[in-house]
Parts: structure tokens; sequence; C-alpha cells
């Protein structure tokens, strides 16, 4: 055991340097100059900036939901109506656009967009950010399924349930924790993105990732630009551990 | 009834796959087409992908990229082979399952910043060695997700090999490491086209002076002209090279992986 913890400990010391001890640093930097409290005021209160919140919010969350209706009956599909080849076949060209960075993707969405006469703008972008975050809720919602075994639907059809029934009743809350887990995840990619918004969002794009931008690298307002990446970061977080405690709670009750 | 429900979730999830892809075979389009405007495609050509050679500012964009991905890559699995083998016979979650996920859950634009504001308060200068620092944050979790499970695969041989006289370094050169080939390959493809892919970290991580292919290729795209080097379709032929490099791995990596999903489930 001594060796093994040896031997793990320049990754932990790696991420402990340059992922939480900066994490520190971005929790702090309010207390410099403007002071801790002021700047996390005006992060919260100050009107211009309840745009950029407003408009991420609705982005992200039709994003977040046309994402959803895009990936899950693939995935319910890849897991429980297809086998072998097929299967393996959805499942692998679902997931491999995960892999190419979100700034590739935008560029060739963009394409397609001015193809079918759109624009940028705040459709773009949300149209942007559903393809960005799509990967995601298929991983999601394709293991949430793959968690369900495929006789239980069997069991409730031979319980007398209809497909349809048996997949709202039997499957779908089932695989709902995952769900939740893809479309929270999901939900903080869209809210925080700057690249789609920059590249597809015309004069619409001041979203929340566009304010981060905008505060830390052209307006050297770090205070305040420290103190809206927190923000974002616990409401984020905070969201998503509401809405698994709430499936959770769905869970044990039924 | 039953057949014509599965018909239709079939027929909707080959849409969505087209969906998927459309924009990206639209966009390889737009790198051979004659036009310079995006949206324009017509006629064949490769002089787009030719003027690639000839745009200095390319050039040197593209051996940043790729000197900052070899070495983020290379350190991040080193650092994850280590760390796998230390944790290879634990079966439980461990502390550095509690510290890897953050990494890859927290959107990269609250880390980039957040390494940015350290690093200066340090007065550390920004530029190659912050990129390859703030790449390497994320790589080493890919890294270790990756590689982990083909470190836990050979046990079994590998106390069939001491058994029969082999000694550790035997078994750790001739069993451990050759069975864990694929996952380590893996990981080193995979990092480096995250690190030579990364736009974001990187925006925010960089000094002046020092810019990467996709921080290039951005800041041309988001006012793209009629000049040589910044046309949408020679920007397209850029981006070509890049997601069909990143698609390739991808899809390797995860036939791969569905493969040995697939060839553990039968036992």
């Amino acid at each position: 055991m001594r060796k093994a913890a040896f031997l793990a400990a320049p990754l932990a010391l790696y991420l402990a340097a340059f992922f939480y001890a900066p994490l520190v640093y971005l929790a702090l930097e309010g207390a410099r100059g403007e002071g801790l409290v002021s700047a996390y005021i005006e992060a919260l209160t100050r009107p211009e900036y309840h745009v950029f919140y407003t408009r991420s919010l609705v982005a992200a969350t039709l994003a977040t939901l046309i994402a959803g209706a895009l990936a899950v009956p693939p995935a319910f599909y890849a897991a429980y109506y297809s086998a072998g080849k097929e299967k393996m076949l959805v499942v692998v060209l679902m997931i491999a656009p995960f892999w190419i960075d979100v700034l590739l993707r935008a560029l060739a969405l963009k394409v397609l967009l001015r193809l079918v006469g759109v624009g940028p703008g705040f459709g773009a972008m949300v149209a942007g950010l559903a393809y960005e975050v799509l990967p995601l809720m298929f991983i999601a919602a394709y293991v949430g399924a793959a968690f369900t075994p495929r006789n239980m639907i069997d069991a409730a059809r031979t319980l007398g349930a209809g497909p349809l029934q048996a997949f709202l009743r039997v499957i779908l809350p089932l695989s709902a924790p995952w769900l939740a887990a893809g479309a929270a995840i999901s939900f903080i990619y869209a809210f925080s993105d700057y690249t789609i918004p920059s590249l597809l969002g015309g004069t619409t794009g001041y979203t929340v990732g566009t304010l981060l931008y905008i505060l830390v690298l052209e307006g050297d307002r770090w205070g305040v630009g420290s103190a809206v990446a927190i923000v974002v970061t616990l409401a984020t977080m905070a969201g998503a551990a509401l809405l698994f405690k709430r499936v959770y709670r769905v869970e044990a009750g039924w | 009834m039953r057949l014509d429900g599965r018909l239709v979730l079939k027929a909707y999830t080959y849409i969505v796959i087209a969906l998927t892809y459309a924009p990206l075979i639209l966009l390889a389009l737009q790198s051979v087409s004659e036009s310079p405007l995006i949206g324009v495609l017509e006629g064949f050509t490769l002089k787009w992908y030719l003027q690639i050679p000839g745009d200095a500012r390319a050039r040197e964009a593209l051996l940043n990229s790729f000197f900052v991905a070899i070495l983020s890559a290379g350190i991040s699995v080193v650092l994850a082979v280590l760390a796998a083998i230390a944790y290879r016979r634990v079966r439980t979650v461990t502390f550095l399952d509690l510290i890897i996920y953050p990494p890859l859950i927290l959107p990269d634009i609250v880390e980039a910043i957040a390494l940015l504001i350290m690093l200066t308060s340090i007065k550390a200068p920004l530029g190659f060695y912050s990129v390859l620092i703030g790449h390497t944050a994320f790589n080493v979790a890919y890294a270790y997700i990756i590689v982990s499970p083909s470190l836990k695969g050979g046990l079994g041989v590998e106390e069939a090999a001491r058994t029969l006289g082999a000694s550790p370094l035997q078994v750790l050169f001739k069993i451990t490491l050759p069975l864990a080939a694929p996952g380590i390959v893996s990981a080193l493809a995979l990092t480096f086209l995250l690190s030579f892919t990364d736009f974001i970290k990187t925006l925010f991580t960089t000094g002046p002076g020092f810019e990467t292919l996709p921080l290039m290729v951005w800041n041309r795209a988001r006012r793209p002209g009629l000049g040589e080097y910044s046309s949408y379709s020679y920007l397209a032929s850029l981006a070509t090279i890049m997601i069909a490099s990143s698609i390739l791995v991808a899809l390797a990596y995860t036939i791969y992986l569905s493969r040995r999903g697939g060839s553990r489930a039968k036992h």
C-alpha cells in the first residue's frame, strides 16, 4: 500500500498544484483590490450582468432540452432494439464527436446553418450549444439504459403493459438519474460556453462565457470576473446536486 | 405494432446520426470548394490545402500546437500509468477517483481563468509553459480514465507468470505493459489531440506572441475575409485536418472500447 501511494503521488500533486490550487486563487481573487464582498455584490446585483445571465439561462435550457430530445431515442434504440455490429455502430458514431473540440464543431455547423439560411444569432447559438452537448446527453442516456436490464421491459410487457407504458413507467424512471446527470452536465457546459456564442451568437452572443471573456481578457476586471466564475460554478453545481437529490427521492419513493 | 415502433426509433436514430455528421461533411466540402465564401460549395480544388505551407503564421502556430500537445500527452500518460499501477488492485472508490473527476466536469472556462489568475499572481510568464501546464491538467484526468482499466486486466496472467518463475521486471515488460499497450496508445493519441485542438484553455492561459493553431483559426474565423489566408474555405481546410485526425483516433478508440466491453460481457 505504501508503494501504491508513492506511485500515485505525482498525479495527485499535479492536480493539487495546477487544478485545485488555482481554484483557491480564483475564490480569493476578489479580495485583492476591490474587496471580496464588493466583487461578489457587483457580480450578483449589477443589472448589466443580468442580461448575460438570463440569455445564458434561456439558451442553455433550450439547448439541453433539444439535445435530450435528439439523444435519448437513439440511446434507447442502441440499448434495447439493436444488437451486434449495428449497436456498436450507433454507439460509436454518437459518441465520437465528443472528442472533436467545440471550436471545430462550431466552424462546421456554421457552414450548414449558412446553407439553410440561418445567420449568426440566438437560434444559431442554441443550435450550436445543442450540437456541443449532444454526445454527453447520449452517453448519459445510453449508460442509464444499459443499467436497466432488457428483461425489465419483457417483465412489464408480460404483466400487460403496452410498449409505451413499459417505456414511460419502467425504462424512463429507472434511467432518470442518468438522464438528470447528463442534463445537468450538459447545462453547465452550455451555460458557461464561450466558443459557440463567439462564433454563432452574432449580436445576441452576450452570454456568461462572453461576460467572463470581457471581464478577464478584455476588461482586466479580475475580481468581478472571478466572482462571476465562482457564482456560475456554485450555481451550476448546486443545480446538479438538487437535481440528483430530487431524482433519488423519486427513485426511493416508487 | 411493436415492429412499427422499432422502425420509427431506428429511422429517428439514423436521422440524428446524419444530422451530427452533416456539418462535418459540409465543412470538408467547403475546404475543397473553388469559392472562398462560406456556404458556397462549388467545384473541386485542393488549392486551400496547398496554401497552408506558404502561411508563415500557420506554420508557427502548427509547430507551437505540436510541441505543446506531444509534451502534454507524454507527461500526462506517464503520470497516469504510474497512478494506475498504484491503484490497480484496489476495487473500491479511491481518493484518486474523487480528485480525478472534477477536472473533467468543471467547465474549462472556469478552470482556465483560475489557472490564469494563479499564474499571474505568482508572476509566472504566460506562453508555452502556461499553456502546457493548463492542457496537462485536464489531460492527466483523461489519461488516467483511459489507462487505468487496461492496467487492471492482466492480474491473473501476471500471477501465472510469477508462478512459472518470471522475475518482477519480466512480468512488467513481458506481461503488464504489453497487455496495457492498447490503453496506453489510446491515451497518448487522445491526449495529444485534446491538447492539439484545445481552444478555450489556450485562449485564457496563453501570453503575447504564443499562438496555437486553434487560436489562429478562431481569430481569423471571427472576421473571415477574402484575403489569401483569411477566407472561410482556407480556414475550413485547417479545421478539416484537425477534425479528420480527431475523428479517426476517436473512432479507433471507441471501437476498441466497445469490442473490449463486448468480449468482457461474454464471460
